[in-house]
C-alpha cells in the first residue's frame, strides 16, 4: 500500500499521509473484511479513490515525480547502486529511471495510474478492473493506449533510452 | 518481410509480452522477430521497458511507520466510536455505533427510551415501566426511567468464543434528541472488537426519533467467560439501562448454537 501511494503521491513524506488516511478509512470497515472477495484490489481502489478525492483535489502533487529527487530517494538509489553494479551501470539506471519518472509525468492521469498498477505495481488486467471499476475490456484497451502514449514520448529520447540497454537490465 | 508484416506483429506486441497469444500467433511471432532486425530491436525495446518500469524505486517508508500509522488508525477509530451518534444516521433514523457487515448480530436488545417532557406521561411501551404511568414531577420521572426495562439481567446472551459477533441495542426516542450520554460497561474477558483491553465506554451523541440501533461488535476471549454487560443511555435527568448477561461459547463452524437469549 506504501509502494503504490509512493507511486502516485511522488514522495515518501505524502505517500506515509495518503497511507495513513488510508489506514484509517479501512480499520473502520474492518468487520467487512470477511466479505471482500480481492482484497489486493480493493485496498488499491480504496487508495487510489483517497488520492483522486483528496489529494488531487488538495494539489498535493499530482504525480509529479520530480519530488522524486528527495534526499530519501537518493539514498536509496545509492543503495541500489552498491548492489552490484558497477558506477556505470549504476548511472545508467538512474538515467533510464530518470527519462521513465519524466515520461510517466508526461502522461495524463488516467494512462499514468493504469501503468503505475499493471506495469511497474503489477497488478493484473482483471485486479485493474476492480481498482478502476471499468469492463474487462475498456481496462485492456486503456492499457495499450497508455503504453503506446508511453514508447511515443520515450522515443523523444529513444536514443538514451536505448544506450540504457547497455547496462545490467534482463528480461 | 514487408512493412504490413511488420506492423502486425509490432501492433500485438504487448499481447505476445503478456502472454496473451495463442502458440500458434506466438510462434509466428517468433519466427518475424527471429527473421527481422527491426522488429527484434523494437521487441527488445518494449521489454527493456517492461523490465525498467517494474524496477522502478521507491523510497522506504520511516522506520517504524507502519506501527505509527496502525496505531493512529485505532486511536482514530476509538475516537469516532465515541462520536459515532452525532456524525451518522442510517435509514428510518437509526444510527449505527459501529461494524456490521460480516459480524452477524446474535441477538437484539431493546430499550425503549421514552422521554416526556417534565409533568408528561410516559408512553409506557417498555415492559418494567407501567403503561400511562402519569409522573407528576422531574424526580418521579427520573426514579421510573431508573427501572431496567426488559428485565435485562434475566436474559443470557451466549456468543462465540474468538469471534466478532454484534448485539444490538434499539432505542427508541419519541423526537430527536441532543446532548444523550451513553456508556457501555463490558464484563471480563469481553471486548469491543478492535479494542482490547478497555472494559467501558462513555461518549455523547444525539439520538434520532423513532427507532436507533447502536450495535457492539463484541469478542469474547475464552469459553466460559461470563458476565454482566450494562448499557445506559441519559437524557437530560432521564436515564435508561439495561444489562444483560453474556456467556462466552466455544461453537460449531455452522453457527449453530445454543439459544441466544434475546
Amino acid at each position: 500500500m506504501y509502494r503504490l501511494a509512493v507511486r502516485f503521491t511522488g514522495n515518501q513524506h505524502s505517500a506515509e499521509d495518503l497511507v495513513q488516511d488510508v489506514l484509517i478509512k479501512v480499520y473502520r470497515m474492518r468487520a467487512q473484511f470477511t466479505d471482500i472477495e480481492q482484497p489486493r484490489p480493493w485496498l488499491a481502489r480504496v487508495l487510489y479513490r483517497e488520492f483522486v478525492d483528496r489529494w488531487r483535489r488538495e494539489k498535493h502533487a499530482p504525480v509529479s515525480f520530480s519530488t522524486l529527487e528527495s534526499e530519501e530517494m537518493k539514498d536509496h538509489q545509492e543503495t541500489v547502486a552498491d548492489q552490484g553494479y558497477t558506477p556505470e551501470q549504476a548511472a545508467s539506471s538512474m538515467e533510464l529511471q530518470q527519462q521513465l519518472t519524466d515520461a510517466l509525468a508526461k502522461l495524463n492521469e488516467d494512462q499514468r495510474s493504469l501503468i503505475l498498477f499493471h506495469d511497474v505495481e503489477g497488478y493484473t488486467l482483471e485486479e485493474l478492473s476492480v481498482v478502476m471499476s471499468l469492463p474487462l475490456g475498456t481496462v485492456k484497451s486503456r492499457v495499450h493506449r497508455a503504453r503506446a502514449r508511453l514508447r511515443e514520448i520515450l522515443s523523444g529520447t529513444e536514443g538514451t533510452f536505448q544506450s540504457a540497454d547497455s547496462f545490467s537490465i534482463s528480461v | 518481410m514487408n512493412n504490413f508484416d511488420c506492423q502486425a506483429v509490432r501492433s500485438q506486441f504487448d499481447e505476445w509480452l503478456d502472454g496473451d497469444l495463442d502458440r500458434v500467433a506466438s510462434q509466428a511471432m517468433e519466427s518475424h522477430v527471429h527473421g527481422c532486425e527491426a522488429c527484434a530491436g523494437l521487441l527488445h525495446r518494449d521489454k527493456l521497458l517492461r523490465t525498467a518500469l517494474r524496477n522502478m524505486p521507491t523510497p522506504p517508508p520511516r522506520p517504524g511507520f507502519a506501527a505509527e500509522a496502525l496505531k493512529m488508525a485505532r486511536m482514530a477509530d476509538r475516537t469516532e466510536l465515541k462520536k459515532a451518534p452525532t456524525s451518522s444516521s442510517g435509514p428510518a433514523g437509526a444510527w449505527m455505533m459501529a461494524f456490521s457487515g460480516a459480524a452477524l448480530a446474535t441477538s437484539c436488545i431493546a430499550i425503549a427510551l421514552w422521554v416526556t417532557q417534565p409533568g408528561g406521561r410516559l408512553p409506557g411501551q417498555g415492559p418494567a415501566v407501567p403503561g400511562d404511568a402519569v409522573l407528576a414531577d422531574r424526580s418521579a420521572q427520573l426514579l421510573a426511567a431508573r427501572q431496567p426495562l426488559n428485565q435485562p439481567a434475566a436474559q443470557t446472551v451466549s456468543l462465540s468464543v474468538g469471534r466478532v459477533e454484534s448485539m444490538r441495542l434499539r432505542i427508541d426516542a419519541p423526537r430527536d434528541l441532543s446532548e444523550v450520554h451513553f456508556s457501555v460497561d463490558l464484563p471480563e474477558n469481553v471486548e469491543l472488537a478492535g479494542q482490547p483491553g478497555i472494559r467501558a465506554i462513555t461518549w455523547k451523541g444525539q439520538l434520532l426519533k423513532g427507532e436507533n440501533v447502536l450495535e457492539l461488535p463484541l469478542l469474547v476471549a475464552k469459553a466460559g467467560a461470563s458476565g454482566v454487560l450494562a448499557a445506559r443511555v441519559n437524557w437530560g435527568q432521564f436515564e435508561r439501562r439495561i444489562e444483560t448477561s453474556i456467556v462466552g461459547v466455544n461453537r460449531s463452524e455452522d453457527g449453530k448454537s445454543p439459544g441466544s437469549g434475546i
